[in-house]
Formats: structure tokens, C-alpha cells, sequence
């Protein structure tokens, strides 16, 4: 009899785990954004214990205008993940931009007018990550390269000019009217942020109520049934890489506004794998676009290499073993979260 | 037909070389020398065993850029073991006999995380990349190693055949062209006359087939990896015996060149396509690139912006002439 019951009990529990696990997960796969939430909270009471002034405005405020860059570089990438491709020139081609505007300002004209400074080195660095974004969606989409390919080259490309025209070397010394674009503050939130907040926005509105966004989402999920419904999937590839570029030369101002300075090198390869780790976290896929769990999962991240950051500065090689923490975490991520999807997908 | 089946990849590929060498050699007389063959032959050799290594999962239709970092890590590995703690005398052999199953190792595990997570083998080796490199980093040494072993000190000078040279001095035919030519005629055999190899292909060609007819992908990957992992180590130990020292960030940004390489060599980038002899001359062309832009007189830090350009012009005139040559044929018709 007591055994009966035992087993009963076992049988109980066993379903009630299940239940529970089945519905986090499930849960946590619809609402990405709220799981990513509940994760920030952790980290910043973790953080916050062990150091009691983490949670101060002026290391909040500098967590939000630092993830500003890898926020648009994979908003950016996450168009081209949404076609089923990927942006590595996300970050050489920021950097590119930036590199322009700087070029231009020291050599040939340089307005006394801070607005039309401000205007025409925006304008100068939009144009560079239109035409960046254009020469990938034109290898990619009409001459049908595989992305990885197309940008690995692109990359090699845009770093190649910038090595070029610096010749290795930073250049400083910008007019500081430049650093409204990364260090000033709008109604107490950093400028760089409120720029992320608002292109964030921006696409929300473009991938939800457009015909533009849903001919894109439709083109990454299935290029043929796209093609055979009407869409012109070539062009909506070329326009898809393109704002990424645009994206990409938002996030070059942001450096030049935040750093006043520009290095062929800056960032590279770890931005890329910042923005990969984003995309992964905040679910985005071929079809399912949402922007609020991107935006999350990028404070997340920024909060994440903070606090890891300042844990390891007094170690001797911290920075060092900071490469192998996200390589690390880079893949233990990817895996878990295609773990995750798997089991879902074979449950339901 | 009879056209098509002359111009095939790697003689077009040969006329490129040979068009460069006449061109660069125009400009600048100094380029026509054997000294020069040679040296850009050495300088190729440690890239020659990556782009073969990285062929066969090339094939498959993936793309791996953690063989880099697997050469890295390897090599200074088992210097570290050799030196510090078995107090090595001798030359390459205990070298290769650890560092060849180390780097094996290795690729078998990038292999295998992909495959058991489903997951493309891009991203996953971005992770891996960033992982050894900054393992090699904290954990092994963060600085270059010049204590090489009395036996590994006059490996960078054994030559096959010695000339001498106004310009670049006393050079040669290095011995280690053997051990890629063997790795390259063992490569060719496999991938033509073994069941493995032949799946590489299918699986590349069409993942359908490839399954219909019995092939486990996973494990064809990862058997790839694998030996993409052991030839990257071999690379590697040969790098820095040439070099004469160990480095932790050895032939770090090297994997774009190499895989630039190997597609110049015609390996289809979809997969499916490409051949031993097609990887050794495009290594060779782009190293010959690399070194003719010395002799141009071109700065240094424009080196990278021609290698791009050239990289990403490959790709577009492999992908349109499959085009052209359809437009070609209709036209003789």
C-alpha cells in the first residue's frame, strides 16, 4: 500500500515538474522580452550586492550611452538575420564611416556653424553606410552570394580602406561640438540611448505596420512563396542591407560623439560577436521580429561586460580572460537556446 | 564543350599566376629571380596545410574560422609542454606528435558542438576563436616564446635547394614542400577514392542525396573538422619554426586570407566543389599577390584593401561566369 502511494507521489511529481519546466520554457520562448527582463533584474542584484554603489545614476547612465553602438550595429544585423543571411560589416563599416566624417572635417571643410556641422557629418556618414549597405544587398541580393561570404569580403574591404587611409594610426583632435551625438544627456537619459530608443522605434513601426516589413519578414521565411506571391524579393533583400548600413553608420557617429577620436580597429570582432549573442538571446529568427527583447538583451549584455569588467580589471591578464568568457559564453548561449527551441518545437 | 573543359579552374588560375608574375615583374625587374619562387613558396607553405585543411568542411557547405585560433593554441600548447616540463631537445618530431592529435582534438570538439547543437558551424567557431585566443592569452602565455629547442633553432634554413640572391640573400626550396605535397597527394586520394570523401562532396552538392544514400552528416563534419584541426596544427608548428618563435595570437585575422584562398582556388562557397591542386594555387596566387605588392612599392597598410578587393572580385567572377558561360553556350547555338 505504502508503495502504491509512494509510486503515486513520484508519478505527481514527475508531472508536476514537467508541467512547471514545460510552461517556463514555453513561456519564455513567447515572452522573450520578460525572461530577458527577469534576468536583468537578477544580474543588477547581483552586481548591486557585491558592490553597493553599482546601481548609482552615473554607472547606469554610462551602461545605456555604452550599449548605444552594439545596439545599432545588431538592430542593424538583425534585418540581415531576418532574411536568413548575416551583417559581419556591421562594425568596419561604422567604423568606416566614422572615419570619413573625421577625414572630412580635418582636410577639407570644416563649417564654423556648430548645426551645420552637425548636420553635414551626419549627412556625410549616412551616405557612406548607404552606399556600404547597398554594395553588400547588391553582391547578396541580385547576384545571389552567400551573405557570410559577401560580408566576410566586405569586411576585409571597409577595414582595408580605413587601415589605408589612417595608415594605422588614430586620428583625434575633432571639433567638440561632435560630442552631442555621445555625451550629452536628454532629459537625463544619454543622447547615444535615446538615439538607439528611437531608431528602435523606428523599425518597430517599419517590420509591424508597413508592407515593406511584412514583404521582408516574407522574404526570409520563404524566398519562393515570396517571390511567387509578388514580392520583388531581390529588391527586398538589397533595401533590408541596406538599412543595416545605415544603422551601422548611426552607430560610427555615436563612436566619433562618445570618443572624439577614431582607430581603424575599434571594437572589431568583439562587436560582431556581441551582436550575434543579441540576436540569439533576443529570439530572433526568419519571420519573428521583436524589438523590445533585442533592446532588453542588449542592456543585458552591456550590464553583463560592465559588471565583468570592472570584477576583472585588478586580475592580472583580466582582459585576456575576458576574450575566453565570451567566446565561452558565446557558445554555451547559442547551444542552450537552440537547445530550447528544439525541445518546444518537438513538445508542441 | 571541348572550351569549357580547357579552361578549367585551376589552369585559369595558373595563367592568373603566371600573368602577375610577368606583370609585377615588368615593373620591377628584381620580382624574376628563383630567390623570389622560393621565398613566396616558404611563405605559402603554412597557409597551403590551413587551405587544406579547411577544404574538406569547406565541401560540406559550412564555414569554419576556428582553425586559426586551433594552429595558435596547438602550437604554443605543445611548446609549453615540451619545454617547460619534458625539457625537449630534439627537432619537429615531437613537435608533430603531440601537436597533431592536440589540434585534432580540438576541431573534433568545434565538430562536435556543432552538430550535436544543430547549430551552423559559423557562429559556433566565432565562439571557439574568441575562446582559445583568449585562452592562449591568460592561461598559457601572453607573451612571444623565443626558448625554441636546440633541434627546431636551424629548421627555418633547411633547404632542398640553396640559391643565392643580390636582393633577398642566401634562400632555397624549403624542405617542409614535401610534407605539403604528401599531405596534398593523401588529401586528393581520400577525398577521390574513399567513401568519406566522396560524402563530403554529395553532402555539399545536395544534403537530400547525401542522406537518401546513407551518409550521417554530423559525423562527416565532424570527421572533417577534425583533420582541419590536425593540419592547422601542423601549420602552426610550422609557422613559428620558421618564424623562430611561439606566439599566442599567431595568424590572428589569417583565416580570412586563407579562406579567401581557397575560394580564389575555386572551392565552391556553397560547397560541393573543389579540388587539392585548385587550394595550392590559390594559396600560391595570393601570396604571390601579397609579395609582389612589396615589390610595386605599395604601402604596407594598403595591403589588406587589395586583398579585399581582390577576394570579393574573385567571388563575383566565380559566380558570374557559371552565368556567362550559360549566356556563352547558348550563343554558339
Amino acid at each position: 500500500m505504502s508503495n502504491n502511494i509512494s509510486l503515486w507521489l513520484r508519478y505527481k511529481a514527475k508531472l508536476v515538474v514537467t508541467n512547471v519546466s514545460w510552461g517556463l520554457l514555453t513561456f519564455s520562448s513567447r515572452y522573450r522580452a520578460g525572461m530577458l527582463l527577469l534576468f536583468l533584474g537578477l544580474t543588477l542584484a547581483l552586481f548591486q550586492s557585491g558592490n553597493p554603489r553599482f546601481l548609482s545614476y552615473r554607472m547606469v547612465s554610462t551602461i545605456l550611452a555604452q550599449c548605444a553602438e552594439v545596439g545599432l550595429m545588431s538592430l542593424g544585423m538583425s534585418i540581415a538575420w531576418m532574411l536568413n543571411g548575416i551583417d559581419l560589416s556591421v562594425n568596419d563599416l561604422a567604423n568606416l564611416s566614422a572615419l570619413i566624417v573625421a577625414m572630412f572635417l580635418r582636410s577639407i571643410f570644416r563649417p564654423t556653424n556648430e548645426t551645420v556641422l552637425l548636420i553635414c557629418s551626419l549627412a556625410i556618414a549616412l551616405t557612406i553606410g548607404l552606399a556600404g549597405g547597398a554594395l553588400n544587398g547588391l553582391l547578396i541580393g541580385y547576384l545571389n552570394i552567400p551573405p557570410i561570404l559577401t560580408t566576410l569580403g566586405t569586411m576585409s574591404l571597409f577595414r582595408g580602406i580605413s587601415m589605408g587611409l589612417t595608415e594605422g594610426k588614430t586620428i583625434s583632435r575633432l571639433p567638440s561640438a561632435l560630442a552631442v551625438f555621445g555625451r550629452t544627456t536628454v532629459l537625463a537619459i544619454p543622447t547615444p540611448f535615446v538615439i538607439l530608443l528611437l531608431s528602435c522605434l523606428f523599425m518597430y513601426y517599419l517590420f509591424s505596420f508597413t508592407t515593406y516589413g511584412f514583404k521582408t519578414k516574407m522574404t526570409g521565411l520563404n524566398p519562393k512563396a515570396a517571390f511567387f506571391a509578388g514580392v520583388h524579393t531581390k529588391r527586398a533583400v538589397f533595401t533590408g542591407y541596406i538599412f543595416s548600413g545605415l544603422l551601422a553608420s548611426l552607430a560610427g557617429i555615436i563612436i566619433i560623439g562618445r570618443t572624439l577620436s577614431v582607430a581603424y580597429e575599434y571594437g572589431t570582432q568583439t562587436y560582431i560577436i556581441f551582436a550575434l549573442l543579441v540576436l540569439n538571446l533576443a529570439g530572433i529568427k526568419p519571420g519573428s521580429y521583436d524589438v523590445l527583447a533585442l533592446l532588453v538583451a542588449v542592456v543585458l549584455l552591456q550590464t553583463l561586460a560592465t559588471g565583468f569588467y570592472s570584477k576583472f580589471l585588478t586580475l592580472q591578464g583580466g582582459p585576456f580572460f575576458n576574450l575566453f568568457l565570451w567566446g565561452l559564453v558565446l557558445v554555451v548561449v547559442l547551444a542552450l537556446s537552440r537547445a530550447m527551441e528544439r525541445w518546444v518545437s518537438t513538445r508542441s | 564543350m571541348k572550351l569549357t573543359r580547357l579552361l578549367r579552374h585551376e589552369v585559369v588560375l595558373c595563367l592568373f599566376c603566371v600573368f602577375v608574375v610577368l606583370s609585377i615583374g615588368s615593373i620591377n625587374p628584381a620580382f624574376f629571380s628563383l630567390a623570389t619562387i622560393f621565398e613566396v613558396i616558404r611563405g605559402a607553405i603554412p597557409y597551403m596545410l590551413m587551405g587544406l585543411g579547411v577544404m574538406p568542411v569547406m565541401l560540406t557547405g559550412e564555414i569554419d574560422i576556428s582553425f586559426v585560433a586551433i594552429a595558435a593554441s596547438a602550437s604554443l600548447a605543445t611548446h609549453n609542454v615540451l619545454i617547460r616540463h619534458l625539457r625537449y631537445q630534439g627537432g619537429l618530431a615531437g613537435y608533430l606528435l603531440i601537436g597533431l592529435p592536440m589540434g585534432a582534438f580540438l576541431g573534433a570538439i568545434v565538430g562536435a558542438v556543432s552538430v550535436f547543437s544543430g547549430l551552423p558551424l559559423f557562429p559556433v567557431s566565432l565562439g571557439f576563436w574568441l575562446m582559445l585566443y583568449g585562452f592562449n592569452l591568460f592561461f598559457i602565455s601572453p607573451e612571444m616564446r623565443f626558448d625554441l629547442p636546440p633541434g627546431l633553432t636551424g629548421f627555418y634554413r633547411r633547404f632542398l635547394v640553396t640559391v643565392k640572391d643580390p636582393v633577398v640573400g642566401e634562400t632555397g626550396l624549403h624542405l617542409a614542400i614535401v610534407y605539403v605535397l604528401v599531405v596534398g597527394a593523401l588529401l586528393a586520394i581520400i577525398l577521390r577514392y574513399s567513401t568519406f570523401g566522396r560524402g563530403l562532396y554529395i553532402s555539399g552538392g545536395n544534403k537530400d542525396v547525401a542522406i537518401r544514400s546513407g551518409y550521417k552528416l554530423g559525423k562527416l563534419l565532424i570527421v572533417a573538422m577534425t583533420l582541419n584541426g590536425g593540419l592547422a596544427a601542423f601549420a602552426g608548428i610550422l609557422q613559428c619554426a620558421f618564424k623562430r618563435f611561439f606566439d599566442p595570437i599567431l595568424f590572428r585575422g589569417a583565416e580570412l586570407f586563407v579562406i579567401a584562398a581557397c575560394v580564389v582556388g575555386g572551392v565552391a562557397i556553397g560547397g560541393g566543389r573543389g579540388s587539392v591542386p585548385g587550394v595550392l594555387a590559390g594559396v600560391f596566387f595570393v601570396q604571390l599577390i601579397t609579395r609582389g605588392l612589396v615589390y610595386l612599392g605599395i604601402k604596407p597598410v594598403w595591403h589588406q584593401f587589395v586583398l579585399g578587393s581582390i577576394l570579393l572580385g574573385f567571388i563575383v567572377f566565380i559566380t558570374t561566369r557559371q552565368k556567362l558561360w550559360v549566356i556563352f553556350g547558348r550563343r554558339k547555338r
